[in-house]
């Protein structure tokens, strides 16, 4: 069993070596035998990758200690599926998941067949190749999990995962994060592909449209789950930190979401070549920055990795990529041109436009926030940092403007815009956001920003509803017999990639709502209490009714029965449980929070601790019915429809990626760009 | 040219410039080394200190008549001396001897007073190696050692 795991992984990037020899000399001479087996090997290295990650499955679940990384991340008294989830548990198995998850999608483009030129089509087995190739190799030689125990001794039980990982997001949300990041490798090796063999009408991003926005879906909903995790598990009452791992993933986010709307612009108006070049290949370099900018030790973070030289390694493969790309939109530079003009400020364009410049700037000033250490150091010899306020107080214009564009962008007519129809489609939902705004200001005229995010995130929803109508309204007018509902689901079957479109916005305007409500309107509490007291909190009050101790195989867990009552007259409505857990095998702590969920707030216990210092004289065993409990009280208003936003955003990613299955808008879009293609190649 | 692309290119790159410079001015933070805190002695501008819980020292939680946090850091890289950081607030799940926390706060020549305390998330958590002593040694009954330490300040 030993060797299969290594022996696989060695041959796959073997086989990706191969896949890049023999695909560029393929695509070079246009030998299609060559380019065949470039593909062929492919497909072959994933097998292989697969059979590598499988083996350390097996590993884990079999409990096979001679493997240090398997002694190290898991022991004998794990779950079977945690087990399995061991396997991201530490970063020797992150990285090999990720290779695994890149080289699926390198294999799943070419399983069926491609609409783009096979000039093109060439040269996607090298670079797809290169880009795997490039993880195997790091996997094999420099963070390989197969690596054995020293001394040929096989201990009896690991170590054991951290318990802050064993938990469900835990097992989900770093594959959804690396699935979202490896994914962005498909539009990248389209974009240089086009590049290299010139092909660069917009096919190669119509053809890579779906791996993008799966990619985006993946990193969105990995992103969220992250932002979940944090909040159930760590205990602080919050979801997001900018921390530097968070930064990491957020970056290639920021360029995905640029990217997924810029390319609308090339494909409608033949503009922006040369930028969505720049943000395909952007959004993977940003995917491998966060890996290096957590592997590196660069920067001080709570969250980073052990720190390797490995870091390094991914800084010099970004540079020859980015030198490369450069390099090549050099070559093709006057092919990229654009084949129209920005005419007026007042078009969709214009506001594709900006709402790129908006994501691109929250972009900038995230990686300069992370990396402001280095930037101070290097400029004043000292080293400074910037922290949350810095992220806040720059990006929250940027977020507002965003949210206004969001409302603006989907309605707004191509090319330019007439003032009738401006004003027609944009009055009402101003005077809605207006009025939000000023009753916001009005109840508290400090919160200047959460005012106007309520009343931007209104105006989004008053967009969509307009729309909605709108759209109804005129297939009823044809077919009058239809019900609403029956229209409403007509009109979106029809059109899914625009109607999803708007879901995906619906979802992000009901975050923002709800993260500007738990931003501004959070309350926090510090609170003692002993058995039988009580205390006010927001509209509830709390009441320790016991404190207790159990113990169980792998921990002892300190909880707290808590009486839930309303302030006004203490009518019961419900008991909470919040929890301490001491993991017997290495030591950790961790507080097991306790929710009470409503629409319209989300009460947060966090069991602290005990108060020992109230009792007297106490060193041997504590009393618990003499010990008040510390904990931790938040109040965070309108938490649940964050997580309900994420989800209608993934359900508008996938009516977006269904588009196709059942409609003649592609074929429509298709025609259109044939049209455009030839007026492009006469002017 | 597209003079319209490339003026709005400007002025939000213009908007950001400035955003971005006066929100790295107002909340920077200098960081800083224990030996450095020493040397300078009094801060009154809040710094940034990454540092380590002295291995073995006792790390003090009390709760009258404030949530009050007390322990001894010394340099990662260069353990020397060590100063006191005490933080207002509640005990850190993850706070222990041996590990890495960001403080940041000020120094008046005593203590460092910490307004924020972060310690290492789990995922830096680096594992130990085979035969290093047993991991589960020297743990009290219930893990939290900590509140015991407070019971003999207070008590």
């Amino acid at each position: 069993m030993v060797d299969i795991g290594h022996f696989s992984l060695v041959t796959a990037w073997g086989l990706s070596v191969y896949g890049v020899a023999a695909g560029s000399l393929g695509a070079m001479r246009s030998n299609r035998a060559l380019v065949k087996s470039a593909i062929s090997s492919v497909h072959l290295c994933t097998l292989f990758s697969l059979a590598s990650i499988v083996a350390l499955a097996f590993a884990f679940v079999g409990h096979d200690y001679r493997y240090m990384y398997v002694w190290q991340h898991s022991n004998n008294t794990m779950p079977d599926h945690y087990l399995v989830s061991a396997i991201w548990g530490g970063m020797d198995g992150s990285m090999l998941l990720w290779a695994v998850i890149m080289s699926l999608y390198g294999s799943s483009v070419f399983l069926r067949p491609s609409m783009v030129r096979r000039e093109l089509q060439n040269w996607l087995a090298p670079i797809l190749s290169a880009g795997t190739g490039f993880f195997l190799i790091i996997v094999t030689f420099l963070t390989n999990p197969f690596r054995l125990v020293p001394g040929g001794t096989v201990p009896p039980d690991g170590n054991g995962l951290n318990p802050l990982l064993q938990n469900p997001s835990m097992m989900i949300h770093p594959p959804m994060l690396y699935a979202g990041f490896t994914g962005f490798l498909v539009p990248c090796a389209f974009c240089l592909a086009a590049l290299l063999s010139g092909q660069l009408s917009d096919s190669w991003i119509r053809a890579t449209r779906r791996w993008t926005l799966i990619a985006w879906g993946f990193l969105t909903m990995g992103i969220i789950l992250g932002g979940n995790w944090a909040y159930i598990e760590l205990g602080w009452g919050g979801f997001w930190a900018w921390d530097p791992v968070e930064n990491a993933s957020f970056l290639p986010w920021l360029t995905g979401t640029a990217y997924l709307h810029s390319v609308m612009v090339q494909e409608q108006k033949g503009m922006l070549k040369v930028w969505n070049v720049v943000l395909a290949v952007t959004t993977y370099m940003l995917t491998v920055f966060g890996t290096f900018l957590t592997r590196s030790g660069v920067v001080q973070s709570v969250h980073a990795f052990a720190e390797t030289d490995v870091g390094w390694v991914f800084l010099l493969y970004i540079g020859i990529v980015s030198a490369i790309t450069i390099l090549l939109i050099g070559y093709r530079w006057q092919e990229l041109r654009p084949e129209r003009q920005l005419e007026s400020y007042f078009s969709r364009e214009a506001a594709f436009l900006f709402n790129n410049l908006a994501l691109l700037g929250i972009c900038f000033s995230t990686f300069w926030g992370v990396l402001f250490p280095i930037f101070s150091e290097a400029v004043s010899g000292e080293k400074s940092v910037v922290g949350p306020p810095f992220f806040n107080q720059v990006n929250i214009p940027l977020f507002l403007a965003l949210l206004f564009l969001m409302g603006v962008g989907p309605l707004i007519a191509w090319r330019r815009s007439n003032k009738k129809a401006l004003v027609k489609t944009f009055s009402r939902p101003l005077i809605a956001g207006s009025i939000i705004t000023v009753v916001f200001l009005w109840l508290d005229p400090t919160k200047i920003s959460a005012a106007i995010a309520f009343g931007l995130s209104v105006f989004v929803l008053a967009t969509i509803e307009a729309e909605m109508r709108r759209a109804v309204k005129a297939r009823r007018q044809m077919l009058e017999k239809e019900s609403i509902p029956g229209a409403l689901y007509q009109v979106v079957r029809r059109r899914p990639r625009r109607y999803g479109g708007f879901m995906v916005h619906l979802g992000v305007a009901v975050m923002a709502v709800s993260i500007t409500a738990s931003m501004a309107y959070q309350t926090e509490r510090d609170i003692s209490l002993s058995q039988g007291q009580s205390v006010e909190v927001g509209r509830y009050n709390l009441t320790l009714e016991e404190l207790g101790q159990e113990k169980y195989d792998n921990y002892t867990a300190l909880t707290a029965k808590v009486r839930i009552g309303s302030a006004e007259d203490n009518s019961l409505l419900g008991y909470m449980h919040p929890e301490r857990r001491a993991y017997v095998s290495n030591q950790e702590v961790t507080t097991e929070v306790d929710l009470r969920v409503t629409p319209r707030e989300d009460l947060y216990l966090a069991l602290a601790g005990l108060d020992v210092s109230a009792q007297s004289g106490s060193h041997g065993d504590v009393d618990l019915a003499a010990t008040p409990a510390l904990m931790k009280v938040f109040i965070n208003p309108l938490q649940v429809w964050l997580w309900f936003g994420g989800v209608l955003v993934m359900i508008g990613t996938g009516m977006v990626l269904i588009q196709g299955a059942f409609s003649s808008e592609l074929a429509a879009t298709r025609q259109a760009s044939v049209v455009r293609g030839e007026s492009g190649a006469r002017a | 040219m597209n003079y319209k692309l490339f003026a709005a290119v400007f002025i939000v790159a213009g908007v950001l410039g400035a955003l971005i410079w006066s929100a790295s001015s107002s909340t920077a933070k200098r960081v800083v080394t224990v030996a450095e805190i020493l040397e300078r002695g009094i801060l009154v501008d809040a710094v940034q200190l990454g540092a380590r819980v002295v291995e073995d020292s006792k790390i003090e939680f009390i709760t009258q008549p404030e949530n009050t946090v007390r322990f001894q850091v010394t340099d990662i890289s260069d353990p020397g001396p060590s100063i006191r950081v005490v933080y207002q607030g509640m005990m850190p799940d993850t706070l222990k001897p041996g590990r890495d926390v960001i403080l940041q706060g000020t120094y008046d020549g005593a203590d460092f007073k910490a307004n924020s305390l972060l310690t290492q998330c789990p995922s830096k958590y680096t594992p130990p190696k085979p035969g290093a002593a047993n991991p589960g040694e020297g743990q009290s009954e219930t893990g939290y050692q900590y509140q015991e330490s407070g019971a003999q300040i207070n008590g």
